[in-house]
């Protein structure tokens, strides 16, 4: 009893802290969220912790933004688009780097840790200066302006870090399954199969999130290479040019961020219980 | 279990890649199609928001007249990026909006821009100021046009509260100056001046110093600054700078130096309508106009705002200083030049002005009645009345300085945290190492 006691008071701290930290980290949210649903003229004239003097009186809010952004700016449109663009984008990737990332582990062949190294040299190139380049040829392909030179883009861009991260949480695998396995006579393919992908769930989960999350809010990859045509556009280029020549339609701008929060948030909450296995990918080396 | 699911995933996760692939490939043969017609234009445009929609409408109406479809493209704040890579890469658009002169002569000395010189043919040219004719040119040829423009030395007052208090709108710097002094005699603050604009904040500020130079110096030493022919520790250039501390001060605007640094640009108008008023002036460009009814939608034009031109020194029409996008081609093609033609006439233009408030339409041809309300015909009418005009100085400059240390050096001085020859002395070095000409480039300036 006391023993419990004395645990909770040397917890209070802990949570105070944590309790803090959580509301510092969520203040700006919510103040967006508020400001979302305040008439545009009173976000000009006061701050969005006014509408606390009076919390019940509902006059102070509106839905007018939310009204503004889903009719007639195109959103539903581009919303589509990113989710063409998106979800090819991460499942592509992620599937090739999981076949990677178990050669780079278990199989051995000659300038494996060459190769290796060359991938993960990829990491650190900014994707900025493969612009130019990646467009030329895209030119001669034809593939500059359609979907399929988006995803190839993204996936190149994704690739280094995912076979990374894959490859240590592989790694770290115990040798004796393989070593059972392989005596068995299994080949590497039912290996991969069959031992290492049901292992390695948290990881790969853990790494869609990261690319979903990464394509969905990219903006400049898919301008450049698909340009930024109504027609083909994401909800990031709609979203960014709701706000004006002037900056001068920001209030719309709250009220399309939470609605393109809406699909990370969801992806995020399905796999969350295997993000936080996943976050320790590679953090540990077998 | 987690296998079979793990199976499940993957096959799932095929069926939608190949589904999507079908479904794009579909689009992306139907815009070869549409290219092999050639009947599309490639539009990139940097408008958005209202100004974008109001853009597609006066491409919607070429579209209708000719039949020659216009795929306009916004791309926002990327222009920069996205042009940079389509033309080093061999995949321009057709046409593209350049936000200033300075971007046009890059493209064009680097052999990318179509010459319009054919333009000159055309019956629409006569229509154009020479002004503007020349702001679109390098080295003799043409390059590029402006269908509209923005006006900035603009003084924006409430008539209601003039005549209230006796004020008189002031012909020259003096009676600007007299005219401020009687307000803050009769209680009132003079100006509302908001200098916060996210990552660009600081620039309302640069548009005061560029009237200031236009007025105090002249055009010709104004060219030399823009060039920078003449260092930033010039003594004119200094003077611009304590000009601009008479007005952004302690006293002078509303909420002192504090609410002049912490102020959104498009909010700080609103003071002009509030009740009392925070504030009776406020200097800002044609565009702002969108701004005043955004925050007091009821107020009617004329009646509860107006303009008069930012005063000149002596009692001659007030220098002009403006903004415009300027609109360029890559890619020559007839279709192209029915575009460029249909931007710069008359019936392109009117239907413009009509459409998108704050915007004067360049050809002189476009009659006061186009525009949707009194002020900005009043606008329009003292832009073609201009004889000396000039186009926004920091635009011109190179980014690393008129879109960034001038702007920063904006908000040193009112902060007051810096010396002035400190702040001009590092705006020298950074112009110094920006500018790749200009007689003042090198250690000309006298700073330690």
């Amino acid at each position: 009893m006391i023993a419990k006691l004395l645990r909770t008071l040397e917890r209070g701290p802990l949570h105070l802290v944590i309790i803090l930290i959580g509301f510092l980290w969520l203040l700006p949210t919510v103040g967006l969220l508020i400001s979302s649903f305040r008439p545009e003229a009173n976000i000009i004239h006061s701050g969005w912790w006014t509408v606390f003097a009076h919390p019940f009186n509902l006059t102070q809010y509106t839905i007018e933004n939310y009204q503004k952004v889903l009719i007639n700016t195109g959103i539903w449109r581009s919303f589509l688009n990113s989710l063409k663009i998106t979800i090819p984008a991460t499942i592509i990737p992620v599937i090739l780097a999981s076949f990677a990332a178990y050669a780079f582990a278990w199989m051995k062949f000659r300038g494996r840790n060459l190769l290796f190294l060359l991938v993960v040299g990829l990491i650190v190139v900014p994707l900025q200066m493969t612009f130019i380049p990646v467009l030329q040829i895209y030119a001669k392909l034809h593939f500059s302006g359609t979907y399929w030179g988006l995803w190839l883009a993204h996936t190149g861009y994704g690739l280094p870090l995912l076979i990374y991260m894959l490859r240590n949480f592989m790694g770290g695998l115990p040798q004796e399954l393989f070593e059972s396995a392989f005596l068995d006579g299994a080949s590497h393919f039912a290996a991969f199969t069959r031992l290492v992908l049901p292992l390695s769930v948290p990881a790969i989960a853990a790494m869609t999130i990261f690319q979903f999350l990464w394509v969905w809010n990219d903006l400049i990859v898919a301008l450049i290479y698909v340009g930024g045509s109504p027609r083909v556009a994401p909800l990031t280029l709609t979203i960014s040019n709701l706000i004006g020549s002037y900056g001068e339609d920001w209030q719309l701008l709250t009220a399309a961020a939470f609605i393109s929060m809406i699909v990370p948030l969801i992806v995020f909450l399905s796999l969350q219980r295997y993000f936080v296995r996943g976050i320790l990918a590679g953090s540990i080396k077998g | 279990m987690l296998k079979r699911s793990l199976t499940l995933l993957l096959i799932t996760g095929f069926a939608l890649v190949a589904m999507f692939t079908l479904t794009s490939s579909n689009a992306a043969t139907a815009a070869t199609a549409m290219a092999a017609q050639g009947r599309t234009l490639d539009f990139v445009t940097s408008f958005a928001g209202q100004e974008l929609t109001a853009f597609q409408k006066v491409v919607d109406a070429f579209t209708q007249k000719t039949g020659i479809k216009v795929n306009v493209e916004p791309v926002s704040r990327n222009m920069a990026t996205v042009l940079g890579a389509r033309v080093a890469s061999g995949n321009p658009p057709d046409l593209a909006n350049l936000p200033n002169p300075g971007l046009l002569d890059t493209f064009a000395q680097a052999g990318n821009l179509v010459s319009l010189d054919w333009f000159k043919q055309t019956a629409v040219f006569k229509e154009q100021p020479k002004a503007f004719i020349d702001l679109g040119t390098l080295n003799g040829t043409l390059y590029g046009i402006f269908p509209v423009a923005s006006l900035k030395s603009l003084v924006w007052y409430d008539p209601k509260e003039f005549a209230k208090f006796g004020y008189t709108i002031p012909s020259t710097f003096g009676e600007l100056l007299q005219l401020q002094d009687q307000m803050v005699k009769d209680g009132n603050t003079p100006w509302c001046i908001g200098l916060e604009s996210g990552a660009a904040s600081g620039w309302p500020g640069t548009d005061w110093m560029e009237d200031f130079m236009l007025r105090s110096a002249g055009p010709k030493v104004y060219d030399q600054w823009v060039a920078h022919d003449i260092p930033w520790t010039d003594p004119r250039v200094r003077e611009v700078f304590q000009l601009f501390g008479l007005f952004a001060n302690d006293g002078m605007a509303f909420g002192g130096r504090k609410g002049i640094l912490s102020t959104n640009f498009g909010d700080s108008v609103a003071g002009l309508n509030t009740t009392p008023p925070e504030c009776m002036m406020h200097r800002q460009a044609t565009f702002i106009l969108s701004f005043i009814l955004k925050a007091h939608p009821k107020l009617v034009a004329g009646k509860d705002f107006n303009i008069f031109p930012f005063p000149s020194f002596n009692s001659g029409p007030a220098p002009l200083e403006g903004g415009g996008d300027v609109f360029v081609a890559f890619k020559d093609s007839p279709e192209m030049h029915q575009l460029i033609e249909y931007f710069a006439s008359v019936e392109a233009q009117e239907l413009w002005a009509k459409v998108n408030p704050g915007r004067l339409a360049v050809n002189k041809d476009v009659p006061a009645s186009a525009y949707p309300d009194p002020v900005t015909a009043k606008a329009a009418k003292i832009l073609s009345s201009a004889e000396v005009f000039r186009f926004d100085g920091s635009d011109l400059m190179p980014a690393a300085v008129g879109s960034g240390s001038f702007w920063s050096a904006v908000l040193d001085f009112v902060q007051g945290s810096k010396p002035l020859t400190t702040i001009l002395c590092n705006l020298e070095a950074s112009a110094d190492s920006a500018y790749k000409s200009g007689a003042a480039t090198g250690p000309v300036g006298n700073c330690k």
